[in-house]
């Protein structure tokens, strides 16, 4: 049955949506038979937080009890709303919002490029335009000059109830922000670009986010140095063990130049990789927010995108770095390259660049000792988005790949380059554990990027061949490691990921022992 | 008389809100980057930027400016994207929009031609041209136009999601093409429009016409006033869908233009709500360089 627009309003006693696992996209062998049953929240939890959308949330919003409530959220939201076309407020991405607010075709065309709505089994609620439309109504019934005249008649008309707030801040969470949607448009709409608009309103004006996005994110980064939590202390500690455990695995001492005043290169990278991938880092600043590249801002706050940014850029400066180069982490390059760029300004705009680029150079340079035959198992590569089709690198991961794996055991997934699918943790799902979400992200989400990474290896017959998926990005790695962790990929097909440099070190010569660890090595963590 | 006077308004308002529309767009401040690839002018057959060389900004640049043109020339007159992502709909979009093409192109020749003939010029060719431009737009557009509408209607896809406003903008194109189709069969030409357009040129007296040719000449008023405040202005806002946003790559270079706006929009105040904003009446700037709950009140 068809969900409208309007449906978006109805009383919070219903679900606007109740998934159903039969209609999910099929899976490709061993998965063909996965119960997909969903994950529900407990009646506690239910009762406690407005989850009227699709029986998940990750806002974790209470319901508002009295009318009062009630109308203060609609009136907040409306302000909000107002601030949100203001140039003042939202110089920052004022004109792509309107445009795409002002001329869609509701031609539908973009609903196919969306792998959350296809992985869903084209649910309605789903689809990219969804979302947009229910925004592009509010904006044009009650922000614009005699939008309440003839609504209906004119298209836009919507009931504003605290549901439909609720409901749409929710539903802005429903989106990787992977923009796939966007490139398909024949007209330039951009429904990821609404998305985030919603979610910029709810935390900006409403001081409504995640947790794991605001008050643990970027509120904990800016306090207290990274969103991980970790302080300047811990983190030398980390990088003194990730040397020890360097020495002692490859017997090659390796120094990592720490607040190098004068450095050629300040890297900066997500803080992750030191808690969950230690293999991964390298040169960098103990300064608070110096060892931790991510911005969630990116993904729901415009404001604190800037302050992280800026904090990044003042680090550099007072270390009086050449450029920065970012780490393998696709959000984190997009927010101080791409993004950050028109808020660096003046003697803060140090040059950023990417450390795929620095590797390729390094790699391409002969100056390594590389042998491709040290990676003799097959490969495929998952295109980060925030990297590729929202920042154009899309051949130095390539170009490496081809001088550290034979030839014949590199393959692509399709599709790839700026036309692959998200991991299904984008805009900061993968680093959203809590309740019944989780469930969401393996089931929906994740499902194309898992069919992708399937479907990428179907040639190879043995099952105890290992095979590797190379994310270089600390967000897809993430949700890529609680796919195949859910899915029991590695115990059905053998297949485990990595970054990109971990693999060029395994095809290091000079090393004794292979780098990589597998599931099924001794010293597997 | 009247219907002079409803061309010349209809073409006012048209003229005058069309450009209002795109000042109201090219007056916005600068915003945040937001490209997305493959950015043509990049002209790297993988859809990469110049992020993908090392010390990008030590390097000149070179815009493929051609391949940018070549890419929106296809997307314009053939509708790419739709062609590869929605087949079924660009079977009826493409004569939809290419009946539109060339009703523009008829109007274009209807005028030429009535100037011409105020110049005192006979060519002869010019008004076959019109006729055959005219008649080839009408019908091509009415078959597309009334494939949307069944689309529309009938698509489970399409349906649910079609208001009143969409169904009445391709009633009212529909109009535009069927009136002109059966002005041309009233008439057995295009000349009354000629002699019309010429005669509403030198503020003389419009010559009698039939009908049909006045019902499509109000239809037409009505569509140049009702075109502006359409999302039908995509044909020409697309630009800044493309240029401004998605292809918008230029770099934040010391002492270049984006450096300067950047610096102006700095300056603006802040009055999100949320408590960790904190603006106070701020400026962005002052904002952004503030940790929430450690600066002085």
């Amino acid at each position: 049955m068809t969900t409208r627009i309007k449906d978006i309003s109805k009383p919070a006693e219903e679900l606007l949506l109740k998934l159903d696992p039969k209609k999910f996209m099929k899976l490709p062998p061993p998965l063909e038979d996965e119960d997909n049953t969903v994950q529900s929240l407990t009646d506690e939890q239910f009762a406690k937080y407005e989850a009227s959308l699709d029986g998940f949330t990750v806002l974790q919003m209470p319901r508002p009890e009295t009318r009062e409530e009630k109308e203060v959220l609609i009136a907040k939201f409306l302000e909000g709303l107002r601030k949100l076309t203001s140039p003042e407020d939202n110089w920052t991405f004022l004109q792509p919002l309107i445009l795409s607010l002002e001329h869609c075709a509701k031609c539908q065309t973009c609903n196919e490029a969306c792998p959350v709505y296809v992985s869903s089994g084209r649910e309605d609620v789903y689809r990219p335009t969804y979302r947009s439309e229910v925004l592009r109504r509010l904006y044009l019934k009650y922000i614009k000059p005699g939008g309440r005249i003839l609504p209906k008649l004119r298209g836009h008309e919507i009931d504003l109830t605290w549901e439909t707030i609720a409901r749409l801040g929710e539903l802005a969470y429903r989106c990787t922000i992977c923009r796939r949607c966007a490139m398909t448009c024949p007209i330039g709409v951009d429904n990821g670009l609404i998305t985030h608009e919603i979610r910029k309103l709810f935390s900006q004006e409403m001081g409504i986010a995640p947790t794991e996005l605001h008050t643990k994110g970027s509120m904990q980064h800016l306090e207290k140095g990274s969103s991980t939590g970790m302080t300047e202390v811990a983190f030398k500690d980390v990088i003194e063990f990730i040397q020890e455990d360097y020495e002692e695995r490859m017997e090659i001492e390796i120094p990592i130049p720490l607040d190098k005043e004068g450095a050629d290169i300040l890297l900066i990278h997500n803080a992750g990789e030191f808690m969950s991938w230690p293999e991964n880092p390298a040169a960098l600043s103990s300064e608070q927010l110096g060892y931790d590249a991510v911005n969630y801002g990116l993904w729901y706050d415009d404001v604190q995108l800037a302050r992280v940014a800026l904090k990044h850029a003042q680090i550099a400066k007072k270390l009086g770095v050449k450029k920065i180069v970012v780490g393998e982490c696709g959000h984190a390059h997009k927010a101080i390259a791409v993004i950050g760029d028109r808020v660096l300004n003046e003697d803060l705009n140090i040059p950023r660049e990417s450390s795929l680029t620095l590797m390729e150079d390094l790699v391409l340079s002969g100056k390594l000792n590389l042998d491709p035959s040290r990676n003799d198992f097959p490969v495929t590569l998952h295109d980060p988005c925030n990297l590729v089709r929202l920042m154009g690198v899309v051949e130095p991961q390539r170009r490496i790949l081809e001088k550290i794996v034979p030839p014949h055991q590199f393959r692509e997934m399709n599709p790839h380059g700026t036309e692959n699918y998200c991991c299904g943790g984008g805009s900061g799902f993968a680093i959203m554990p809590s309740m019944n979400w989780p469930s969401w992200k393996m089931s929906i989400s994740g499902r194309m990027k898992l069919k992708q990474m399937i479907d990428a290896f179907s040639d190879v017959k043995d099952p105890e061949q290992r095979r590797y998926v190379c994310a270089p990005c600390s967000n897809c790695k993430g949700q890529i490691r609680d796919m195949l962790e859910h899915f029991e990929m590695w115990d059905k097909t053998r297949m485990w990921y990595g970054g990109l440099v971990e693999l060029i070190v395994n095809a290091m010569v000079d090393l004794k022992n292979p780098f990589l660890v597998w599931p099924d090595d001794e010293d597997f963590m | 008389m009247v219907i002079q006077l409803l061309t010349f308004v209809s073409l006012a308002v048209f003229v005058v809100f069309c450009l209002l529309r795109v000042v109201r767009f090219a007056r916005m401040p600068i915003h945040l980057r937001w490209e997305l690839y493959p950015v043509p002018h990049e002209g790297r057959e993988s859809g990469g930027s110049y992020f993908e060389e090392v010390d990008w900004w030590t390097h000149k640049r070179e815009k493929h400016q051609i391949k940018a043109f070549w890419f929106m020339l296809q997307e314009i007159l053939l509708l790419k994207a739709l062609f590869h992502e929605n087949r079924s709909l660009w079977y009826a979009s493409f004569p939809f929009h290419i009946g539109l093409y060339l009703y523009g192109g008829w109007v274009v020749l209807v005028v030429l031609g009535a100037i011409l003939d105020l110049a005192g010029v006979s060519f002869g060719l010019l008004h076959v041209l019109a006729t055959v431009v005219g008649l080839a737009g009408f019908a091509i557009g009415t078959l597309g136009t009334l494939d949307m509408l069944l689309k529309r209607l009938t698509d489970e896809k399409l349906a649910p999601f079609t208001s009143f406003k969409e169904h009445f903008n391709l009633l009212l194109i529909l109009a535009l093409f069927v009136t002109g189709l059966l002005a041309w069969v009233t008439a057995g030409s295009f000349d009354p429009f000629r002699a019309y357009l010429a005669a509403t040129f030198t503020l003389a007296a419009p010559p009698a016409l039939g009908a049909m040719t006045v019902v499509h000449l109000v239809v037409l008023a009505f569509f140049m006033a009702y075109f502006p405040f359409t999302h039908m202005t995509h044909a020409f806002i697309k630009w800044f869908m493309w240029h401004e946003v998605r292809w918008a790559d230029d770099a934040n270079l010391k002492g270049s233009k984006v450096e300067a706006k950047v610096r102006g929009v700095l300056a603006y105040p802040v009055s999100w709500s949320a408590p960790h904003i904190d603006g106070r009446g701020r400026s962005w700037a002052e904002v952004a360089t503030s940790t929430p709950g450690t600066d002085e009140k």
